[in-house]
């Protein structure tokens, strides 16, 4: 392609533009512009990196919608965790120690009748295993702890469904272990 | 213009046009300076800035037509291109692949300061003042008797800003700069028609906006 009709045709703004090629940085402008690009670079470097969790977060601080955003998740993290830690901690099938002893007994102790009920199911149990170990004080506490309950409250009212539906497998399951 | 004044021009514009045998050695120095820096030879990068920075800062002078916004820019691209060695496989030379990083950082800066032209512009050298094409142009051709190289140099940034980022690019890489259509379109990623398109346009708008000196 041939441009020599067109660059004539731009002669004049050409010189021109010449000028532009006279518009220069003060004197000495360059012979210092190197070394403050390394320093930059080296301050870069010289700086600690960040923390984990800043390169994990990087809007957290410039971003309040990250902020809100990273809040609402671990909140939500929280809660969920909370909720699901009673039924991770009450395994189905387990054999059923003290612990779960004393809520399978507290939770039907809503009525004092249901309560009583329950102690001649436990008793047996203990004694054809033939431990040798006091029958009467877990079982009065366990009582005195049912009657608390029924007076307080009414029934099933504090008693998340997971503890019913624990208590429920554990009495199908229990006598299973003898 | 003399052979000599011209090429005392050029070098003081960040104009250079070496022999093939020049830019062959430039290449092969340049790539070990690379290679060095790579490693975190900080010297060898200084020298690699010491051999660009006029070229790369002259081109961002007369893209922002402000001496302290080129600084910056021109600065940042160079930590930039350090950063970035590891990814400069050598497909295009060192120059090309420097000269991208600075105009793509321009351009988007540019694009972020809008519409708003803040002029900080370098005096001129003493040299202009030996320039006779120059000064007869300002001083015979021109309708405006009384406009001085002072006037005639804001006039001509502010013809400049007016042209999209993109015209202005061009007419600063062929008309100022002085590279040829071939090394524009490596660096702007084009082809050769279409930097003379580009080319051809910006003339006109600059030519438009500039009429009154140039009739």
């Amino acid at each position: 392609m041939n441009d020599e009709p067109k660059d004539q045709e731009f002669e004049k703004l050409r010189q021109l533009l010449e000028l532009k090629r006279h518009e220069v940085p003060p004197p000495g402008y360059f012979e210092d512009f190197s070394a403050g690009v390394i320093a930059r670079i080296e301050a870069e470097d010289a700086r600690p990196a960040p923390s984990w969790w800043r390169r994990l977060l990087p809007g957290i601080d410039t971003s309040p919608v990250m902020l809100g955003a990273y809040g609402v998740i671990v909140g939500s993290l929280v809660i969920a965790g909370v909720q699901l830690l009673p039924s991770g901690t009450a395994p189905q099938g387990s054999e059923g120690g003290p612990q779960l002893s004393a809520t399978e007994t507290a939770q039907p102790a809503a009525t004092p009748e249901a309560a009583t009920d329950l102690i001649p199911e436990t008793r047996p149990v203990v004694a054809d295993l033939g431990v040798d170990q006091p029958e009467t004080a877990p079982l009065k506490t366990l009582g005195n702890e049912a009657e608390h309950v029924a007076r307080s409250a009414p029934t099933g009212m504090f008693d998340p469904p997971s503890i019913h539906n624990t208590s429920r497998v554990e009495r199908v399951s229990f006598p299973a272990n003898q | 213009m003399s052979g000599a004044a011209q090429k005392e021009t050029s070098k003081a514009a960040g104009v250079d046009k070496p022999t093939e045998q020049e830019r062959a050695e430039e290449r092969a120095r340049t790539a070990k300076l690379v290679d060095r820096a790579r490693k975190g030879d900080l010297a060898a990068y200084d020298e690699l800035i010491r051999t660009f920075q006029e070229r790369i800062y002259a081109t961002l002078y007369n893209m922002t037509s402000n001496h302290e916004d080129a600084h910056d820019l021109t600065q940042e691209a160079f930590i930039k291109a350090y950063r970035s060695l590891d990814s400069f496989k050598g497909q295009s030379s060192f120059y090309t692949w420097i000269y991208r990083i600075a105009v793509n950082r321009t351009i988007n800066f540019l694009k972020k300061r809008n519409r708003r032209v803040n002029l900080s512009l370098n005096d001129m050298d003493a040299n202009v003042e030996n320039n006779p094409e120059l000064v007869s142009l300002v001083s015979d051709k021109t309708p405006r008797r009384d406009a001085n190289l002072t006037e005639l140099q804001e006039k001509l940034n502010e013809a400049m800003q007016r042209l999209s980022e993109s015209h202005r690019l061009v007419v600063t890489l062929h008309d100022i700069q002085g590279m040829s259509h071939e090394e524009i379109g490596k660096i702007v990623n084009c082809n050769t028609g279409t930097v003379r398109s580009r080319l051809f346009y910006a003339r006109q708008q600059l030519q438009a906006h500039l009429s009154d000196y140039l009739k």
